[in-house]
């Protein structure tokens, strides 16, 4: 018997269970589930349910509602086994990686490839979310944990690296350290050498000489987003605010009043003015720590000379 | 006096955290420092106000500019520190003022202000009746022989007041301060427990109390009567409150 070849990706987005529930379950040929009460075959008009048990033990945690993982057989290969053959990657992923967790697996059929979509309860009874260490998913993505696969890295469509390292530096954000000074002005002389070697060319500035953007190895870049590079490295977020006696509710609405109540409080008498004071209490009712400072280079362009 | 009355003089209260009120970053660029006096200063303004209340003839005119500070600021509390506020606007006629008041506090994370649903502030209502009437029949026993008539007289003012609250429960005319505690105690017992149920699973984060326009002062009464029965509920159910924010906005057409 052939042992088949697999790629398994841990998708990395912060999944919703009733979304990612829809778009497994919208295609699949077949599903099958864990809630609790042993392994069955799943509806589709059950998926709601799932859905509920997925996210049961959620409450307001931080975390994604649920984690997704895609095992994906070669083109090609298609047919009972082959669905089998993903269930059994599946079982064995389960029980190494989430032996505890609720899940929902689907199978679908794209352009020729078999993929097993696996929606796992992230935060189980423990209350913690499922945690899966970097080596876990190296070992993941080289099918070390089933016996009954190996990993399809090289055979077909290419294995891509599952768990995303960090970021490399946009090549935007480069240049914008290199042309852009910490006050926001352009660096003239970084500006004219990057501008002799030809690697920013057709500079357009408005009438008044304040440059607008320049290409650079094919994109148009604005002068403006490389400030806001340089805006964002000089001002980091600040992700613990110091505690106040303030409540540290929030108000955050980027439409503080539906438009409902916009209208009824017009209705009433309440005024634009009116109006736009109260959404701006309200915002303003959200924040425990000032707005930072909008940074001061818009009004400061300075022309290159 | 007359709360229209009260809050028609300033239409835009002066500010103190910004001189123009037009600026939309003026309020978020408030310091922590600033904003912390600001929230002293109208903490300081909300208990006294009902102080000032009773001298109100002598000093109208001071009352009113400090009342019209308080409008157009959110401010936050605790319940306990409310509560002069509201005991100062209970003495305020609502019959022709218009405002948008919002509250919030129980949930940790707030969304848009939504309007209450009726039957909350119908059974606040009732509780406030009811707890009202557990209150005087109690005092009756509390306070002196030659204070009791007084105390008496006033619990038969609410029955009157409110008779239909005790007609359903109270079959005949021989009203007895005993079977007034009772209906009161009954229907308190049924009412606490429906609120408590309404307020766990209240999914808007904070109310807003406005008017219509053929109710023009709904707002302030749908938020007094929402509070006075907030008021009346026990300590265990108020605690889940912890801290408040207020906002209260007025038209300036008015």
């Amino acid at each position: 018997m052939n042992i088949p070849s697999v790629v398994v990706k841990l998708i990395k987005a912060g999944h919703l269970a009733p979304r990612l529930l829809r778009y497994i379950s919208k295609k699949a040929i077949s599903m099958t589930a864990d809630l609790g009460f042993g392994v069955m075959p799943l509806q589709q008009n059950q998926t709601s349910w799932a859905t509920e048990i997925l996210r049961a033990m959620h409450g307001e945690s931080r975390a994604s509602e649920v984690r997704h993982l895609v095992l994906s057989l070669p083109k090609g290969v298609i047919g009972k086994e082959a669905e089998k053959s993903l269930r059994s990657i599946w079982s064995d992923w389960i029980k190494t990686y989430a032996p505890d967790r609720a899940w929902v697996f689907a199978i679908q059929h794209h352009n020729g490839i078999l993929h097993g979509h696996g929606a796992v309860q992230n935060v189980g009874a423990d209350a913690r979310p499922l945690k899966l260490r970097p080596h876990q998913v190296k070992a993941m993505s080289e099918v070390k944990f089933s016996s009954r696969a190996i990993s399809a890295k090289g055979i077909g469509k290419k294995g891509r690296p599952i768990y995303s390292k960090p970021r490399k530096k946009l090549a935007v954000q480069k240049l914008a350290e290199l042309l852009v000074l910490p006050d926001g002005e352009i660096n003239d002389s970084a500006w004219k050498a990057f501008e002799k070697a030809g690697i920013v060319t057709n500079l357009r500035s408005r009438k008044d000489g304040i440059p607008i953007s320049f290409e650079c190895q094919g994109y148009r870049i604005r002068f403006k987003t490389l400030r806001q590079f340089i805006f964002a490295l000089h001002n980091p977020p600040q992700k613990h605010q110091q505690k106040d006696t303030m409540p540290t509710q929030t108000i955050h609405s980027k439409k503080p009043l539906s438009e409902s109540l916009v209208e009824r409080l017009k209705a009433a008498g309440f005024g634009a003015a009116d109006l736009a004071s109260l959404s701006l209490n309200l915002q303003a009712a959200g924040l425990t720590k000032p707005a930072p400072q909008k940074h001061q280079q818009k009004e400061q362009q300075p022309p290159i000379k | 006096m007359n709360l229209s009355d009260l809050i028609s003089p300033l239409k835009r209260p002066p500010a103190i955290d910004s001189d123009a009120s037009q600026d939309t970053d003026a309020k978020s660029v408030l310091s922590p420092a600033l904003a912390k006096q600001q929230q002293a200063f109208l903490a300081e303004i909300r208990s006294s106000l009902s102080r000032d209340i009773p001298s109100h003839r002598a000093q109208e005119k001071r009352i009113k500019e400090r009342f019209a500070l308080l409008l157009n600021h959110t401010q936050w509390g605790s319940w306990e520190s409310i509560w002069p506020f509201l005991d100062a606007i209970s003495k305020f006629d609502f019959s022709t003022a218009t405002g948008a008041i919002v509250l919030g506090g129980w949930h940790r994370k707030p969304d848009c202000p939504k309007p209450p649903c009726s039957s909350l502030i119908e059974d606040m209502f009732a509780l406030g009746i009811y707890s009202s009437m557990r209150e005087r029949i109690d005092a009756i026993y509390r306070v002196t022989q030659a204070e009791k008539d007084s105390s008496v007289a006033a619990v038969w003012a609410l029955a009157r007041e409110y008779s239909p609250a005790f007609d359903d429960a109270v079959s005949d005319d021989s009203w007895s301060i005993g079977s007034l505690r009772k209906v009161a105690e009954k229907s308190i017992s049924s009412l606490v427990p429906k609120i408590h149920e309404h307020l766990l699973f209240m999914q808007e984060d904070a109310l807003i109390f406005y008017p219509s326009p053929a109710d023009p002062s709904g707002g302030w009464r749908d938020f007094w009567l929402f509070v006075r029965g907030y008021n009346f509920l026990p300590g265990s159910i108020k605690n889940s409150f912890g801290s408040y924010f207020l906002l209260l906005q007025i038209p300036s057409s008015k």
